[in-house]
């Protein structure tokens, strides 16, 4: 078959002040196939992505697309050329429902020049049926799952009769099963003769679904393979530029005192449904304990009870035989609490901000960072600088605003900044979403390096490869409580898997 | 006299006019803050447009000229409110004050050097707006609700209803408040919001004439120095009341148009001082702010510090 090419970025240049993101790159994408872009953290993708689709311009190159040269110098270009664009962090307006997001920008008008909703609405569920989506017209993105919200944001590309698809890190938000079905409309859609550029750090996904898969680190294209001629150690080394351990490396747990011991917790959620029913869990120091389970199962509500930012509706939370229910998130803190919350973006991180203030958010009262509430700037300097070493934060300086890191860089100065205080306890939800394998494996090392230091540590995590890897002892959880502990050691994971569906016996 | 008594046609018609510059200003506000604009300029933007109102008027005793100068006077001032903030890229709240200071500043100036009056200018040859009235309803029981008002008080009704068909009927108002929600968003979608965010405040320089022009050509045939006296302000607080809709901003404007009325009503009834009076609209404002509580979004810049 004489493959034609639908996408040939030539190469592409692109600085931003302090850093190259894309040197020189040669990206070519078939017609009709699933091209995989993957590399470390600040590789570039994104940008090369974002220059794709409009948002920012090459310094150098040439796009050519479909066999015509094109100037892309804005969004609204490259939507008409039938390119479309889900990013990262998702650009959805809250308050608007499912079809008000999805025809933003193209509604149908009636003869009076007014938008036709009902026309809107139908136009996007006859889409939505035809690519097999459910669709809650009258849901507002506000109330919605992250996997309803993305279904969204690829029905928007539909809408706009999109034939060149980007999915950047499409799956870092979603449940495997919600991963399954995603792929099954990434099939879908390629049957219907689309292209699709998909980008991840799971490699696993890269050979499931992906024909051809490109490689870039540190702003460069390191290789293009077909996916049936290469395997995840090769892709991985490629990216890393060095062998990368996939398993993790830990000796036996040696558990000692208890740290945390919750007692038959209760915990509503944001709508005021009961979301945590009865749990009951203890760790002790030297010893990570995880947490699996499907999203949505309480694990949210769980870990937001603990760390004070959610009230308790009944129940004990004992830390070192203090209850600290009722406890407000600084004092838990103060008690050297440390949490990595699950959505950096709101919870974790001011992306307005830069680096160096959010690296000192949980530390900046203390001496010699600042002292009778003045900074000592040298000293932030040197600290911030030091985690900024230590946690592999890819950015020219400290300055910056958080927000022009890449996604996974965003992700290592929350994860530097709760792990460098030293905590007692430390809470992790989620800690490597959008990480690459890289530091992936530093962070897992980090967690076992907390743990063999006296530490105690909660990981809960929708990747099941790491709960099992990294815990020492993994209770299920399902419906609002924890159905099953398990030795990860001793359960494969088809047997998990029925743990996660509630199936107990 | 007795309580009710104060509520009666007089009071609504009293409301209604009290309502009009609140309501067409604070409309002004809520399509700005809608669109992700904080445009605390209106208070100059009136002010100005009721001195080219009256200056105008007086220079050419026409009245059209009057009306046409003031909304050009707002339109002006808007469009600098835009060069500044969108443009050169300064921070809203700090445009909007300079205009502010600069607009009181300026017209008094101007009142001082070209009349040399201090305090208040005000002659014959300044041709105000007369009220409308409909010959048609003449003797029917309609007649003291709807006639004998000047044009803004009907104007205002239009501007909310059009506005709401725009929020919600229309491409540009979905964009306009896709933009004000999620600018991300909305330039992913193909919006040029910075083209919205000018096209709103150019509007609203727009409506915030025609709301000064009622204050020195429709109420009174007169400049006052500060003339406008915190309705800007005021029609702010009644957008962020009324969530940034049109017909929220129309019953938060009311509201303050009710206790104005109340306030002229009991000063003809008991006799009260006329500074508690005055007072009323701003009481109210700091009631209203209470109710809603202060929902400014600061804008945080990332702060350089020594590189080690
Ligand atoms: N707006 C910006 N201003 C300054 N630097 C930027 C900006 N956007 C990206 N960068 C820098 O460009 C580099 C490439 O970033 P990019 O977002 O393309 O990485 P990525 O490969 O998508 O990484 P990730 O896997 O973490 O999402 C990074 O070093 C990043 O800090
Ligand atoms: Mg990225």
């Amino acid at each position: 078959m004489n493959k034609e090419i639908a996408i040939h970025l030539k190469n592409i240049t692109k600085s931003y002040p302090g850093v190259i993101a894309n040197k020189n790159v040669d990206f070519q994408v078939n017609k009709g196939e699933i091209h995989a872009l993957v590399g470390e953290n600040g590789a570039g993708k994104s940008t090369l992505m974002k220059i794709l689709y409009g948002i920012e311009q090459p310094d150098e190159g040439e796009i050519v697309i479909n066999g015509s040269m094109e100037t892309i110098n804005k969004v609204e270009t490259a939507i008409n050329l039938g390119i479309g664009m889900v990013h990262q962090e998702f650009t959805l307006v809250p308050s608007f429902t499912a079809p008000e997001n999805i025809g933003l920008g193209q509604e149908p008008k009636n003869s009076k020049g007014l938008v036709d909703w009902k026309g809107l609405n139908k136009s996007v569920m006859d889409i939505a049926e035809k690519y097999g989506f459910k669709v809650d017209p009258g849901l507002k993105m506000i109330d919605a799952s992250v996997g309803v919200q993305q279904r969204t944001e690829i029905l928007k590309t539909l809408y706009r009769n999109a034939n060149i698809l980007i999915l950047d890190e499409p799956t870092a938000v979603l449940t495997p099963q919600e991963t399954d079905e995603l792929f099954n409309v990434i099939r879908t859609l390629v049957n219907e003769g689309k292209t699709v550029i998909f980008i991840t750090h799971k490699l696993r996904e890269v050979m499931e679904i992906a024909d051809r898969v490109t490689v870039m680190r540190a702003g460069e294209v390191q290789g293009v393979s077909e996916t049936k001629n290469t395997s995840i150690t090769e892709l991985a080394s490629q990216m890393v530029g060095r062998e990368v351990f996939l398993q993790v490396k830990k000796d036996e747990a040696d558990p000692k005192d208890e740290i945390l011991n919750v007692e038959n917790l209760w915990v509503h959620d944001a709508r005021g449904l009961l979301a945590v029913n009865g749990v009951e869990m203890s760790i002790k120091e030297g010893e990570i304990v995880g947490i699996a389970g499907v999203e949505g199962n309480g694990q949210t509500e769980l870990v937001e009870a603990l760390t004070g930012l959610r009230k308790a509706s009944r129940g004990k939370i004992m830390y070192l035989g203090e209850d600290i229910a009722s406890s407000t998130p600084k004092n838990i803190r103060r008690k050297k609490i440390a949490h990595i919350p699950e959505d950096r973006t709101n919870t974790g991180l001011n992306t307005q901000l830069s680096i160096w203030e959010n690296l000192i958010g949980n530390s900046y009262f203390r001496k010699p960072l600042s002292s009778k509430g003045i900074f000592n700037l040298k000293k932030v300097a040197k600290h911030a600088n030091k985690l900024k070493e230590d946690f592999d934060i890819r950015s020219p300086n400290v300055s910056l605003k958080v927000k022009s890191l890449s996604g996974g860089n965003q992700q290592k100065v929350v994860v530097a900044r709760e792990l460098s205080e030293d905590p007692t306890l430390t809470i992790a939800s989620q800690p490597t979403r959008g990480v690459d394998i890289g530091n992936i494996e530093a962070i897992h090392e980090q967690l076992v390096q907390m743990r063999d230091d006296g530490g105690a540590v909660l990981l809960v995590s929708a990747e099941l490869d790491e709960v099992m890897a990294v815990a020492d002892r993994v209770g299920v959880m399902y419906e609002g409580q924890i159905v099953k502990w398990v030795n990860p050691k001793e359960v494969d994971q088809s047997q998990m898997g029925l743990y996660m569906a509630g199936v107990t016996e | 006299m007795e309580w009710i008594e104060i509520f009666d046609i007089s009071l609504l018609r009293s409301l209604l006019r009290s309502t009009a510059p609140i309501a067409i200003v604070g409309m002004a506000a809520a399509i700005c803050s809608a669109a992700g604009v904080l445009n605390i300029g209106l208070e100059g933007k009136m002010l100005n447009a009721a001195f080219a109102g009256v200056a105008a008027s007086y220079y050419t005793e026409s009245m059209w000229a009057g009306l046409t100068a003031g909304v050009i006077a707002g339109i002006m001032t808007a469009v600098l409110f835009g060069l500044l903030s969108f443009t050169l890229g300064a921070d809203e709240v700090l445009a909007g004050l300079a205009i502010n200071i600069f607009s009181l500043a300026g017209t008094t100036y101007l009142m001082r050097t070209l009349w040399g009056q201090a305090g208040f200018f005000s002659d014959p040859k300044i041709v105000g707006v007369e009220p409308i009235h409909f010959t048609f309803l003449e003797g029917t029981f309609l007649e003291p609700f709807v006639s004998g008002f000047t044009y803004s008080v009907y104007l205002m009704f239009f501007i909310a209803v059009g506005l709401h068909i725009l929020y919600y009927r229309t491409r540009l108002g979905t964009a306009i408040r896709a933009t004000g929600e999620n600018p991300e968003a909305a330039e992913d979608a193909g919006i040029n919001t910075v083209r919205i965010k000018w096209l709103v405040t150019v509007f609203s320089g727009l409506l915030a004439g025609i709301s000064g022009l009622f204050l020195s050509l429709e109420n009174l045939t007169m400049f006052t120095e500060g003339m406008s006296a915190g309705k800007g302000y005021i029609g702010l607080v009644a957008s962020s009341f009324g969530n940034a809709t049109p017909l929220g901003t129309f019953g938060a404007s009311a509201f303050f148009g009710l206790g104005d009325a109340i306030g002229i009503r009991l000063q003809g009834v008991y006799e009260l001082d006329s500074r508690l009076i005055l007072m009323i609209p701003y009481a109210l404002t700091v009631v209203v702010l209470i109710l809603i509580g202060i929902r400014q979004r600061l804008k945080v810049r990332p702060v350089a510090i020594p590189e080690s």
